[in-house]
């Protein structure tokens, strides 16, 4: 099993030196100058000074000598310094990645919850009324833009009932302030995070619903359920010992492909509604021209992207014991 | 002598029976399945009244009228006018133009992309196979949204406002290939080892030939199922980036950049006929095309017997 993660792991180096080259290349592409940004607009400084600033930036280099002195520092970790957060870009990502996880936290555990015996039913169900319920749901899910779905929810809830938030994450002058209690803080910020939660757990959940009542269906027409059948069983034992047991396996290696998602944030709903997640700031940051930044969560993204995919395969490899490790 | 209709009528009904091909077959499933049917209809009367209604319209795009700027709807201004006073109905459906053209054009690229390199790497295999479908691995290991959002926004003010629809089909063609990729790959595997492949050999056709008129047509289905999916994405894709503003921006109107008007809070709370009516279009046409998408694939698919 180890050989087969770190052979794995192995397979992951072109593949993360590909994209790296991508993102630099993004970025070299944007417009504007990073040392007008990093001195801010309106600033008066002579072409003396920018030229120091440039040189100390390292910026007076060609392309090719940059992209091996900053892939040099992402492998030790370091992403330089926030131009707008005059901070290091990892702990300014550091302090936003919680927002973003905690948040999806809370749609997988939702989404999970649901779909599952969604999925079953449905399939124990095929073509019935609560299934043909869920496949119109699931379909109008997967067709709605997030953020159409997003601001119809803003404008019929969140505008008429005057106690849901329209966005962000806390009440401003309450967070100002200072919060009473702890659990005074833990609810101010539930009640923000009602809206985004909806729109995502009901988005995951047309595709999972459908992702676990197709595995299931597909699990019923095996012959061994058909053996368990005849051999007079109680339908609800076939169903959730014999065929949901086996069903559970993609559905396990899904889980292994969500779980490094969690970090990421969902970039266009964050930004409707102002969620302070990964997300929302790489938006900001390419508006604000901070580079690193942008390219900092570039990496970021593409290793939580490929370590979904390890996980999925590892997690099916783990479950699946006819899954020889080569 | 005797007559027997019914016996002629029995082989006549065979005859037909036999002649039946898969493409026949896959007809008569689809007209069957009604969902894929609606949908399909649906579609047409989008697609039709996009190309229609701006040409029926007495109101030109181009037309500024401040006077009747901001209006809700009426009988003049069925969806009302917008900030300018143009009339939105006008333009929520040349929009439509551009959001469909987009979707259309990125499926395109999408499906060009994917047959090939799936077609070259199936029938080559072994070191092209091995090196296409690595190049596949790692373009599907790029994160899109945060991709497509980057190269957009780092393109944005080197390409004018009217190739920009192009640089987005382009850009979601060329980052959403490699699932169709892996797909006819698959196929080719199979089906090169068949005995209608053996013929063409034999026949002493060139590659080019037995790739693009012998094997790929015999994915096709897979392919035509992929790109009507394909489009719905592009199209949702489009209409995100153009909300976040580093799409398809004004003047030129897109579904996407209308909702985005509803970003300002005024037009947001007191102008909804300026952002909702667009949402609708979208999910709509994205209905319309999955469900297309889906009974195209059940009627394809022959293991499907409903």
């Amino acid at each position: 099993m180890l050989r087969y993660i770190g052979k794995r792991l192995l397979h992951l180096i072109p593949v993360l030196f590909v994209i790296t080259i991508v993102i630099f290349a993004i970025v070299e592409l944007m417009p504007g100058d990073p040392v007008n940004a990093y001195l801010g607009v309106g600033s008066k400084t002579t072409i003396e000074q920018q030229t120091r600033i440039r040189e100390q930036l390292g910026l007076d280099q060609g392309p090719v000598v940059r992209y091996f002195k900053w892939l040099g520092r992402v492998a030790r970790l370091d992403f330089g310094r926030s131009l707008k957060y005059r901070k290091p870009v990892v702990d300014v990502i550091g302090t936003f990645i919680w927002n973003s996880f905690s948040m999806n936290l809370v749609v997988m555990i939702l989404a999970f919850a649901i779909s599952i015996p969604v999925g079953i039913r449905s399939a124990v169900k095929k073509y019935g009324r609560f299934d043909n319920f869920w496949t119109v749901f699931s379909l109008t899910g997967v067709s709605m833009p997030s953020f159409f779905f997003a601001l119809l929810l803003i404008f019929f809830i969140a505008i008429p009932i005057k106690w849901i938030p329209l966005n962000g994450m806390r009440t401003t002058l309450l967070a100002a302030k200072g919060y009473n209690s702890t659990m005074h803080e833990v609810l101010d910020v539930a009640i923000h995070m009602l809206l985004p939660v909806i729109v995502l757990t009901i988005s995951s959940l047309a595709s999972l619903t459908r992702y676990v009542r197709n595995s299931v269906i597909e699990v019923i027409n095996q012959d061994y359920i058909r053996t368990a059948r005849s051999k007079g069983l109680a339908e609800k034992v076939v169903i959730y010992k014999h065929a949901f047991r086996n069903a559970l396996l993609p559905i396990v290696t899904l889980l292994g492909f969500y779980i490094p998602g969690l970090f990421g944030g969902a970039l266009i709903l964050e930004t409707v509604f102002l969620w302070p997640g990964i997300g929302n700031i790489l938006y900001t940051s390419i508006l604000d021209r901070d580079y690193s930044m942008v390219m900092a969560i570039n990496v970021f993204y593409a290793i939580l992207m490929v370590l979904g995919n390890l996980m999925a395969d590892v997690s099916y490899a783990l479950v699946d014991p006819r899954i020889k490790v080569k | 002598m005797e007559k027997h209709p019914h016996s002629v009528e029995l082989t006549e009904a065979q005859k037909k029976a036999m002649a039946v091909g898969p493409w026949r077959l896959a007809w008569d499933r689809f007209k069957k399945n009604r969902i894929a049917l609606w949908g399909g209809s649906l579609f047409l009367i989008i697609l039709v009244s996009v190309l229609l209604v701006p040409v029926i319209s007495s109101y030109k795009l181009s037309e500024f009228d401040l006077a009747n700027k901001n209006l809700p709807p009426s009988g003049e201004h069925l969806l009302g006018t917008d900030e300018q006073g143009r009339d939105v109905l006008l333009r929520l459906f040349l929009g439509g133009r551009i959001s469909l053209r987009v979707g259309i054009m990125a499926a395109g690229v999408t499906v060009l992309l994917g047959a090939l390199v799936g077609g070259i790497a199936g029938y080559y295999g072994g070191v092209v196979d091995n090196i296409l479908m690595r190049f596949a691995e790692i373009v599907y290991s790029i994160p899109f949204v945060p991709t497509v959002i980057s190269i957009s926004a780092a393109l944005m003010f080197r390409v004018s406002s009217e190739y920009k629809m192009y640089l987005i089909m382009f850009l979601i063609g060329i980052l959403s290939w490699p699932g169709l990729a892996r797909l006819v790959r698959g196929q080719i595997l199979s089906l090169r080892e068949q005995e209608f492949m053996l013929a063409t050999e034999a026949l002493g056709l060139s590659s080019f030939s037995r790739i693009v008129r012998h094997l790929l047509p015999n994915t096709l289905a897979y392919i035509i199922v992929s790109a009507t999916l394909s489009m719905a994405s592009a199209i949702l894709t489009e209409a995100g980036l153009s909300f976040l503003g580093l799409g398809v921006t004004p003047p030129t109107p897109t579904w996407g950049n209308m909702i985005e008007r509803a970003r300002d809070f005024k037009v947001f709370r007191d102008f909804y006929w300026m952002w909702i009516p667009p949402g609708v279009m979208i999910m709509l046409t994205v209905v319309s095309i999955n469900l297309l998408g889906e009974g195209l694939r059940d009627s394809f698919d022959p293991k499907e017997n409903r």
